[in-house]
């Protein structure tokens, strides 16, 4: 892979251990401050928040997400000064493995919660290989003892393994909800922004291939939390 | 058409699934003459590979070979036809003018003066060339760079405004004063031709020995293609690698889809481009007409092969304007082509061009071996 994948691993990986140390940091200064008699608040929602019989919270939940959404691609020709350009959609599938982790607790109810993530997976139309790490922060209330209901931000690097020319950030507005703090699901339209471009000359000028600058409406998870494996 | 289509799938992307009939695209000994020149060093053999590289209906690879110390003889195999879909073998002729063209390109290439002679020998209408070959000084050339990359390409084209200086680019490598190129650029033209071109490819459809004829050529399986080494698959469709995989892991599609599948294609992304383009001869319509028409077509082709250009055939107007005047049908087609070429001219090869999305993929080719005499 190129410098600019390089580039774009380090600072999506380096993006994703400060969100987890910023993150254990808090959840350590909400164990501090938390009532003994109270588990109940301890840990965020996302990783284990629960009225439990547990003597002790576990921060870190492992995950696992299927994911299925659009992405954007963009051809431009600059022939003789006259731009062309047309935009098409493609799906992309993905299987990811991730920590769930707590980021900030905010009462009884509600937490600020954070979700790391490193996937693999197919382009449809395009056959290439893909691999998303995601960094997500949501802002989790759960109304009721089997739901929690999400909602919050989230930033991503999509590595094209096959063409890293490809690749491309993501900047995401997840939402939705996690059943018996097992199940998610979750909706999460993002914005597209190209990482680089495949360009060569052609007849007149040049043509450029890359990721398009684009709202993407269209993205889809679903995912396991595995409460048993956290620690 | 050149090339008419198939179901398609493979390549770049998604993993070959052995037990799921999935194979990887341009893979294996079918696809070895690609690999131009190779190691060959011996000049009438590579002028005789560059032959098997040339564009053809439905890469039906109508030709024939012999090597000699001073020529190559290039011959037809008429049993090599589309039948009804080329009832004139207007496009046989076209595919093997593609090869001379190769042949002459070659030759240059590795330091051999050609002397090309179309149908000399007017007691044998198969032998089409005798390319006579004389030690010259090399002349690489960016044509010869292109045989071995120039693919037809099915898949879609940015559907803009052709670039400025391209209609005159292409009239620049037709020489054959018999020959005249229509250029298709305007909206309105393009529009005019696609519509036709997507009516003429139903009446294809719809017309069962047409359709049973182009449907023979499909090659579907990795063993039909090592086996026969010609005709239309999936990978060369223009497909998306899903649509490529998916439809290697099924069963042969029947012909009714595959005639579906050509329509949607046609409506959708088979007529997208820069500009559409004709070119015809004089309303005789010569056999040597036709090479010349060959000829020149490969020489855009692998020109627009080295710009970045994309190019597919859309021949299915002319192939329904032979149809009706073998059949004696009302002139439909005819008069539509008519109204592109001018009254007195006979429209011969049919074409798109334009930036393609993605790259093609190879198709199958007869190896030296198989085509010698």
């Amino acid at each position: 892979m190129g410098a600019l994948v390089r580039r774009a691993l380090t600072t999506s990986l380096t993006l994703a251990m400060f969100l987890v140390e910023v993150s254990a940091e808090a959840q350590e200064r909400a164990e501090e401050s938390v009532d003994p008699a109270n588990v109940a608040q301890m840990g965020g929602l996302g990783a284990d928040r629960h009225v439990s019989t547990a003597p002790r919270t576990k921060r870190f939940v492992p995950s696992f997400t299927l994911g299925l959404g659009a992405q954007q691609e963009r051809l431009v020709v600059d022939a003789g000064g006259t731009e062309s350009s047309e935009r098409r959609g493609d799906l992309r599938l993905s299987a990811a493995i991730g920590l769930a982790h707590p980021v900030a607790h905010l009462g009884e109810r509600m937490a600020i919660d954070g979700h790391g993530s490193v996937g693999f997976g197919p382009t449809f139309h395009g056959g290439r290989y893909q691999l998303p790490l995601r960094e997500d922060v949501s802002f989790a209330y759960a109304p009721l003892e089997w739901l929690t209901l999400r909602g919050g931000l989230g930033a991503g690097v999509v590595v094209d393994l096959t063409r890293s020319a490809m690749s491309y950030a993501e900047l995401a507005v997840p939402v939705g909800m996690t059943f018996f703090r097992a199940v998610e699901l979750l909706y999460r339209p993002y914005l597209s922004l190209p990482l680089g471009g495949e360009d060569r000359a052609v007849f007149g000028g040049s043509r450029s291939l890359s990721a398009g600058t684009a709202l993407v409406p269209f993205d889809l998870a679903l995912r396991f939390r595995f409460r048993a494996l956290g620690f | 058409m050149l090339g008419a289509a198939g179901l398609g799938i493979a390549g770049a992307g998604l993993v070959a699934l052995p037990g799921c009939g999935v194979y990887a695209a341009e893979d294996g000994e079918a696809f070895a003459p690609w690999e131009f020149p190779g190691g060959e060093r011996i000049p009438e053999r590579v002028v005789a590979r560059a032959a098997l590289l040339g564009a053809s209906p439905h890469n039906t690879q109508p030709w024939g070979l012999a090597i000699s110390p001073a020529a190559v003889e290039l011959r037809a195999r008429f049993d090599r036809n589309l039948g009804t879909m080329d009832g004139l073998r207007r496009e046989l002729h076209i595919g093997l003018g593609c090869a001379v063209e190769n042949m002459a390109i070659a030759a240059a290439a590795v330091g051999r003066a050609a002397t090309i002679s179309l149908l000399p020998d007017p007691a044998d209408p198969a032998l089409v060339a005798r390319v006579a070959l004389t030690p010259a000084t090399a002349r690489p050339s960016a044509l010869f760079d292109a045989i071995p990359h120039r693919h037809t390409n099915r898949g879609p084209y940015l559907d803009g405004a052709a670039a400025t200086g391209l209609e005159a680019a292409l009239r620049a490598l037709q020489d054959e004063r018999s020959l005249d190129v229509h250029w298709l650029a305007s909206p309105g033209e393009r529009a005019r031709f696609r519509q036709l071109t997507i009516d003429a490819t139903e009446a294809i459809t719809g017309d069962a020995d047409m359709s049973r004829d182009s449907d023979r050529w499909y090659r579907h399986t990795a063993e039909e293609i090592a086996e026969s080494r010609d005709g239309t698959s999936i990978d060369a469709a223009g497909l998306g690698a899903s649509e490529r995989t998916f439809g290697k892991a099924g069963a042969r599609p029947s012909e009714e889809s595959t005639n579906a599948y050509w329509i949607d294609a046609t409506k959708t992304r088979g007529t997208t481009g820069s500009a559409f383009a004709i070119l015809s001869s004089t309303a005789e319509s010569t056999r040597v007409d036709q090479l010349r028409v060959g000829r020149v077509y490969q020489r855009m082709h692998l020109w627009a092969t080295s710009q970045g250009l994309g190019m597919q055939p859309l021949n299915q107007l002319a192939e329904r304007q032979d149809r009706e005047e073998a059949q004696k049908l009302e002139p439909r087609f005819t008069r539509a082509l008519a109204s592109f070429v001018g009254a007195g001219r006979r429209a011969q090869m049919l074409f798109r061009i334009g930036y393609p999305w993605e790259r093609a993929f190879a198709s199958a080719r007869r190896p030296l071996e198989w085509v010698l005499s």
